[in-house]
């Protein structure tokens, strides 16, 4: 009879297990949804600095800022904005961000002595690269994505690249491309160009399920290429200053906003399988449980039976 | 004419306007439809867009206060982001 006992303690615990997994499953399905629809409210904003630096992408002064000069020699000297979540029980998510990193700096030490510095975002990110030893020169936290934040973040990378302290600044993320889906990207943020910002605005709007409409936006990107003169006032450098920031802003933005719903969407699936793992064993912990009850039930029968002769 | 008023988080307003004044750099202007193609820096200040038609004075005023930004004007309408 012990046995019956352990096997009704079992079945009980893993339905326990399964109403959390299952409650974490809704929860982040609701806050998938509401990841991916904030980074459409932003594509206005996108769209147009993009447009703007279209407009002054052949000008000298752009190619000579201070955020967009191309290093002359090597860039030895690099640091890494690497967004990861605060939490796990997400599946690969994290470690596939922080490995292709890892496998970028495992393959730029070999020439080189300049161990790259690291911007965190994420606990995970900060847990990883504290753990290995390398200078992490900013870790914020990131509860609330708003406007002071971007700022921040993009002030850190900025004022170490405009000072030489770094000659090219990467930043890693998760790229929500369906709730199925997600790609660990890694991309160019400064010296900054037109070509790696068209990338991450092309990569704001998912390819599969509800928030995806391509067709659109390319359409009405398509439609802005006319050429015309502009008055540029004060200047154009001045111009260059302000825009550049904002510009470095809607990366930053976007790798959160994306590391976000992909984040979510990570979760809701591994608890889904969670769940139904769970259920699986309920169902053959049940079968267990009834062949051992019948078991006994024979048992006691015979014995009886065998008494009675 | 299409404006369009953008932080890189919210879209604080994207309609048509009659006219949009803005702390310009070189101080305040009113952009007006067929504005010549213009690209400047904006001061802190208050940016006002107006809704409505202006010859029958039935005029909306929209407020926002901000903290700088980029205006640029086409000839189909004009784009702030702050």
């Amino acid at each position: 009879m012990a046995g019956l006992k352990a096997i009704k303690t079992k079945i009980r615990s893993i339905e326990k297990t399964r109403k959390v997994t299952k409650a974490m499953e809704a929860v982040s399905a609701a806050k998938m949804r509401k990841a991916q629809s904030s980074a459409l409210s932003a594509r206005a904003y996108a769209r147009a600095a993009v447009s703007i630096l279209a407009r002054v992408s052949g000008s000298r002064e752009l190619k000579n800022h201070p955020l967009t000069r191309q290093s002359s020699q090597r860039p030895d000297k690099r640091l890494y904005i690497v967004i990861t979540s605060d939490k796990g029980l997400a599946g690969a998510l994290n470690s596939s961000v922080l490995r292709i990193v890892q496998n970028e700096i495992t393959d730029f030490e070999q020439y080189s002595l300049e161990r790259p510095k690291i911007i965190a975002i994420g606990r995970k990110a900060n847990d990883f690269f504290v753990n290995r030893g390398y200078e992490v020169v900013y870790h914020p936290n990131v509860d609330i994505i708003d406007y002071s934040l971007i700022n921040q973040i993009v002030g850190a990378a900025a004022a170490r690249f405009t000072e030489g302290a770094v000659d090219v600044v990467k930043i890693a993320y998760q790229n929500f491309i369906s709730t199925f889906e997600q790609r660990p990207t890694l991309r160019t943020m400064f010296p900054l160009s037109v070509e790696e910002l068209q990338k991450v605005v092309d990569d704001i709007i998912p390819a599969k399920g509800a928030f995806s409409d391509k067709g659109l936006t390319s359409a009405q990107s398509g439609g802005q290429t006319f050429v015309v003169s502009y008055t540029v006032e004060p200047s154009e450098s001045e111009v260059l200053d302000a825009i550049l920031p904002r510009l470095a802003g809607i990366f930053v933005y976007h790798a959160l906003l994306e590391t976000k719903a992909s984040e979510h969407s990570a979760r809701m699936v591994s608890m889904k399988s969670a769940s139904d793992k769970a259920q699986e064993l309920t169902h053959s912990f049940t079968l267990q449980f009834n062949k051992a009850r019948q078991a006994a039930i024979t048992r006691e029968v015979s014995e009886i039976i065998s008494g009675t002769l | 004419m299409h404006v369009v008023i953008a932080k890189v988080n919210e879209n604080l307003y994207d309609g048509e306007a009659a006219s949009v004044t803005l702390p310009g750099a070189e101080g305040e202007m009113t952009v007006l439809p067929e504005h010549e193609p213009l690209m400047t820096t904006l001061k802190a200040g208050v940016i006002t867009v107006r809704t409505g038609d202006p010859l029958t004075g039935s005029v909306q005023e929209i407020k926002f206060e901000i903290e700088g930004g980029v205006l640029e004007v086409r000839q189909d309408g004009a784009t702030v982001i702050l």
